[in-house]
């Protein structure tokens, strides 16, 4: 069975749609409550040019603000690498920001920036950042002791040692704290998208879809399916980065304080 | 008076006392420690858990700083000798960089802190050659993670002796690995003093390890750790086969045994009253 591991995921989403559909034509569910999903991807494939042209700006506000988050609170978590206190004050910020729901910031966040893609970018930002944060801190302050001693041993001075011990060592958890933001990133960019006032974009989508009332159900769905796509795919990319990562960085170190990785 | 040689490590009333945690005493880890270690020697610390072994390592090491007392490395205070590169630290675990192959791994040391040391870090061919004395030829681009216990301190030991360091310290190195390992790695050890003639302060939990490598076996006591018994031993190094059934092996180990009975006896009566 082992060798036939690498099929299991195709298998359980085929299943998972393949029940769906049975279910759908078994009990002749209106299309407008649940549709059909050979519907839903008969209609993404006809319409993919009208979807890429709404899934193309929430790609872009996703992989702008997730960067934004990524490079911010790898700056941050450096500092706090250093200093129990600037950590615990940094943390209960995050924690605040982790635990409100974004779609209350979302007015606030369009009044203060305006209107257009910067408050999106923000939103997913600002989604993304906390656990990038928590992985980076725990990365880079959780190096084994011993070798940092060895390191001031030689009087190795404290960016010798976060260059070359600690961030380093943060790779696997930073990795880990990616592949959980990814999936948040188009949570923000979906939430913040409607509060914009923008017109195009998956999350307009599925307002319309919602709006359009018993027809647009392929459509709510249709938009569904292309974000879980992009989701995966995005997901798929990380964990490839992760193995080559982790091979350079050798297995036996792959821990990683949050992750939502199944292995 | 001469000038004192740069490897030579004298401890001057060496106190080291660490501060009360929330409820409980401070803890006397060292305690008016007078010791000198001569250049080319190998000195052995052996005595009960927490008899301030480590502490005394890191403190020579210019890891930690003394309460009361001095420590000179040659004319040097311990943190500026720890500034000029004359330690060379094998902790008790190997304590390799997983990210590192092995050849990265021996070199660590000698990329850090090169411009106040005025040493330039390793070349490829000085690693190398020290992966060879080590008996690692062929792993130089293997990864720590694919290495057994023995290979790693290997790396460890390579590591420390690549700095050329004056002074090298020893934290029961070889406590992880099995008795056959740690006889190939006593013997190598050995090998690699002969070669560098540094001087080496060994700690350790092993008797039979003690008298086998020590020039001059340093017996403390526990908390507050104090010298109990210095005995001289410098048996033939590395130690040849049979040499355990000598007579002079017998008596050098009796004398750090019963020392360290003595020793034992102060630290349970030290933590009674």
């Amino acid at each position: 069975m082992r060798r036939y591991l690498w099929l299991a995921p195709f298998v359980g989403i085929t299943g998972f749609l393949g029940i769906w559909e049975l279910f759908v034509r078994a009990f002749d569910i209106e299309s407008y409550k649940l549709p059909r999903p050979s519907d839903v991807v008969r209609d993404i494939v006809t319409n993919r040019s009208a979807y890429w042209y709404d899934a193309w700006p929430t790609i872009a506000v996703s992989v702008v603000g997730f960067a934004l988050a990524l490079v911010v609170a790898f700056a941050v978590a450096s500092i706090c690498a250093h200093s129990a206190f600037v950590e615990r004050a940094v943390s209960a910020v995050a924690i605040v920001v982790l635990v409100t729901p974004l779609f209350a910031y979302g007015a606030a966040i369009v009044l203060w920036v305006g209107f257009g893609y910067r408050p999106i970018v923000l939103m997913v930002a600002i989604v993304c950042f906390p656990p990038m944060l928590f992985n980076a801190v725990s990365g880079l302050r959780d190096i084994d002791p011993l070798a940092h001693e060895l390191l001031r041993s030689v009087h190795a001075s404290r960016w010798e040692i976060y260059r070359r011990l600690r961030v380093p060592n943060a790779v696997p958890s930073l990795i880990a704290g990616a592949k959980v933001s990814a999936g948040l990133s188009l949570v923000g960019a979906v939430i913040g998208e409607p509060w914009a006032f923008l017109d195009r974009g998956l999350g307009v989508l599925i307002r319309k879809a919602a709006a359009a009332g018993t027809v647009g159900g392929p459509l709510l769905w249709g938009s569904i399916f292309v974000l879980g796509l992009i989701g995966s795919f995005a997901y798929l990319a990380i964990s490839g980065i992760e193995r080559i990562a982790l091979h350079w960085h050798s297995a036996s170190s792959a821990s990683a304080a949050v992750s939502s990785s199944p292995r | 008076m001469h000038e004192p040689s740069p490897a030579t490590v004298r401890c001057v009333g060496l106190g080291r006392t660490y501060a009360a945690s929330r409820r409980g005493e401070p803890v006397h880890a060292l305690d008016a420690l007078d010791l000198t270690l001569e250049p080319e020697t190998i000195t052995v610390l052996i005595g009960p858990s927490g008899c301030g072994k480590s502490t005394l390592l890191r403190l020579i090491g210019g890891l930690d700083a003394p309460t009361t007392g001095e420590i000179r490395i040659g004319n040097h205070s311990a943190d500026e000798a720890r500034r000029d590169k004359q330690f060379g630290f094998v902790p008790q675990a190997p304590t390799l960089l997983s990210w590192r192959s092995v050849r990265d791994n021996v070199r660590l040391l000698t990329e850090v802190n090169v411009k106040a040391s005025g040493k330039p870090s390793s070349s490829d061919a000085e690693v190398d050659a020290m992966l060879e004395a080590v008996g690692l030829r062929g792993f130089e681009s293997a990864r720590p993670a694919t290495l057994s216990g023995g290979m790693a301190q290997r790396v460890a030991l390579a590591r420390a002796f690549v700095l050329g360091a004056d002074v090298l310290l020893l934290d029961e190195p070889f406590a992880a690995l099995d008795e056959l390992t740690r006889a190939e790695m006593r013997r190598l050890l050995c090998e690699l003093w002969t070669a560098h003639r540094s001087t080496v302060v060994f700690s350790t939990h092993d008797l039979n390890e003690a008298v086998l490598l020590a020039d001059r076996v340093i017996v403390l006591s526990g908390r507050p750790g104090r010298i109990i018994a210095d005995i001289p031993v410098g048996l033939v190094r590395p130690a040849p086969e049979g040499l355990e059934d000598t007579p002079a092996y017998g008596e050098a180990l009796r004398q750090v045994r019963a020392a360290l009975r003595t020793a034992q006896q102060q630290t349970t009566i030290g933590r009674a009253s």
